[in-house]
């Protein structure tokens, strides 16, 4: 009874609602979807030369892209920027010397980069590995300095305690410190979700880095179908692309950020 | 008396700040014994805990000290997003103990001062003193030898103050754990301890023995006349 009782204190609970059950289910299906489509069209790519034949199969097809190329980046940038914060942080010494050298990669465009990005990528037959190497790229250091914020902020009792309990390495990562940054991570994925959307237009629009490119160059996405239907006069279709836009940004902020906002008040301390 | 913990010669530099903590300092603490450290802010008092609880390291010197110590902080230390019971088990999960002994350690630190019904709650559904409690609760439950509380009360309201000694002499009668104390209430010192460490730029100005029967009366003469003992030592008189 009192092992029971024991496991019962856990945040979540395996008897849930119907309701929450189909929600769930819904959600699944909708990733996976979104995950195969997307799969499935990085294999045999669609450009949006022909903005004619542009159907709402294709906006739906090119915000599936989008988004999934948007994730892949975050996902990458997320995984990547824990390392560095926590190298950066690591001692004075570190924070001295690898601190000034983010900044300044940081304060470069990442625009600058894409010329050559464009180039590699291509030579290499892997134009989505373009885009989402500029979108992580974009992502990266607002994440990175989120956390180095959060790092810099968790008292120093804690640590201490950290110490004196002997909670160290990968426990304390995942105990004591990846918690304790929570609502930086938090503040910094919306920072970098917000900067990969304002740059994937640019970012899917590869023709224009491409020596003799043309819109046949561009991966399917709402970034490309925006800078293409705008340069050929679409303006149906422009509009589409916009307003969807607008729509996934609109729920994403709804269901995921404003969630995880509320979620990050737990984390904070007094 | 079997002592536990021994300071000799122990200095604290810190080179980057140029500052010396503490200098020379020597002293015993007995086993089950109940010390204290007072003094004014930046004498050394939690230099010397930090040492103790090998957060830190002597510049010089050596410490004699068991390896089992755990620390009760002045803000508490808690984990917010974790609920009392997980604040008070985290250690032993990580020390990968067996559910069963985790549940049991828990529920008894828990018990001990009287949190067992907070056990769901989160830190930040508490009191002050109910936080400091399940500070000492975490502390408990892995076993010290040595218990360490780094000015644990003093943000705490007078009546709250109170209740929490009650508490910590509960526990310590209870267990029958070394407590190593920092305070900067010479009251507190008196009215909790058997011995006093008195704290002046970083070095012990002497130990009083608390030649006092528990419980201690705060107006009863032999109380106010080592209040007074220890408050001419720290005006250096």
């Amino acid at each position: 009874m009192a092992v029971r009782h024991y496991h019962h204190h856990y945040h979540f609970s395996y008897l849930t609602s119907k309701k929450r059950h189909f929600s769930a289910t819904l959600i699944v299906i909708a990733i996976l979807t979104l995950i195969f489509l997307s799969l499935f069209n990085f294999v045999t790519p669609q450009s949006t030369l022909n903005l004619n034949d542009l159907s709402p199969t294709i906006i739906l097809l090119a915000s599936f892209n989008t988004l999934f190329r948007l994730l892949i980046s975050y996902v990458f940038s997320l995984v990547l920027s824990i390392p560095i914060a926590l190298l950066i942080t690591k001692s004075e010494r570190t924070e001295r010397i690898l601190l000034p050298i983010s900044d300044i990669i940081q304060s470069v465009p990442v625009l600058a980069f894409f010329p050559i990005v464009v180039l590699v990528f291509i030579k290499l037959h892997a134009t989505e590995g373009a885009v989402i190497f500029i979108l992580f790229m974009a992502m990266l250091w607002n994440l990175v300095f989120s956390m180095i914020g959060g790092l810099k902020t968790i008292p120093k009792d804690i640590l201490d305690a950290a110490k004196i309990f002997e909670i160290k390495g990968f426990r304390k990562l995942r105990y004591v410190t990846i918690p304790a940054i929570f609502p930086y991570i938090i503040t910094g994925s919306l920072l970098a979700w917000a900067q990969g959307w304002s740059i994937l237009i640019v970012a899917e629009a590869l023709h224009s880095y491409i020596p003799n490119g043309t819109f046949g160059n561009d991966p399917l996405g709402l970034g490309s179908l925006l800078v293409n239907s705008f340069y050929q006069g679409q303006n149906s279709v422009f509009l589409g692309a916009l307003i969807t836009m607008v729509i996934l940004i609109t729920l994403i902020n709804f269901f995921v950020w404003q969630r995880l906002l509320r979620l990050a008040e737990r984390f904070k301390f007094d | 008396m079997t002592k536990i913990i021994d300071f000799k010669s122990v200095s604290r530099i810190y080179k980057a700040a140029k500052v010396t903590a503490i200098a020379d300092v020597n002293f015993e603490v007995n086993e089950g014994e109940f010390f204290c450290l007072v003094g004014p802010s930046g004498c050394g008092k939690s230099t010397i805990l930090r040492l103790i609880g090998g957060i830190e390291e002597p510049s010089l010197g050596t410490i004699e000290k068991p390896n089992e110590v755990s620390m009760v902080f002045q803000s508490g230390a808690l984990l917010p997003w974790m609920t009392v019971e997980e604040n008070v088990s985290l250690v032993n999960k990580v020390k990968n103990l067996s559910s069963l002994k985790i549940e049991e350690q828990t529920t008894k630190c828990l018990r001990m001062v009287d949190l067992e019904a907070f056990r769901f709650r989160y830190p930040r559904e508490l009191s002050g003193g109910q936080r400091q409690r399940v500070g000492i609760a975490r502390a408990l439950a892995v076993e010290p030898k040595v218990l360490l509380l780094d000015e644990p009360f003093s943000a705490l309201d007078p009546v709250t103050t109170d209740e929490m000694h009650t508490y910590l002499l509960k526990v310590w009668q209870e267990t029958g754990k070394t407590i190593v104390m920092v305070s900067h209430s010479i009251e507190e010192a008196i009215f909790l301890s058997d011995r006093i460490a008195v704290m002046k730029q970083g070095s012990v100005k002497e130990i009083i023995e608390v030649d006092l029967k528990r419980p201690r009366r705060e107006e009863s003469k032999e109380f106010l006349r080592l209040l007074d003992k220890i408050k001419l030592i720290l005006e250096g008189i």
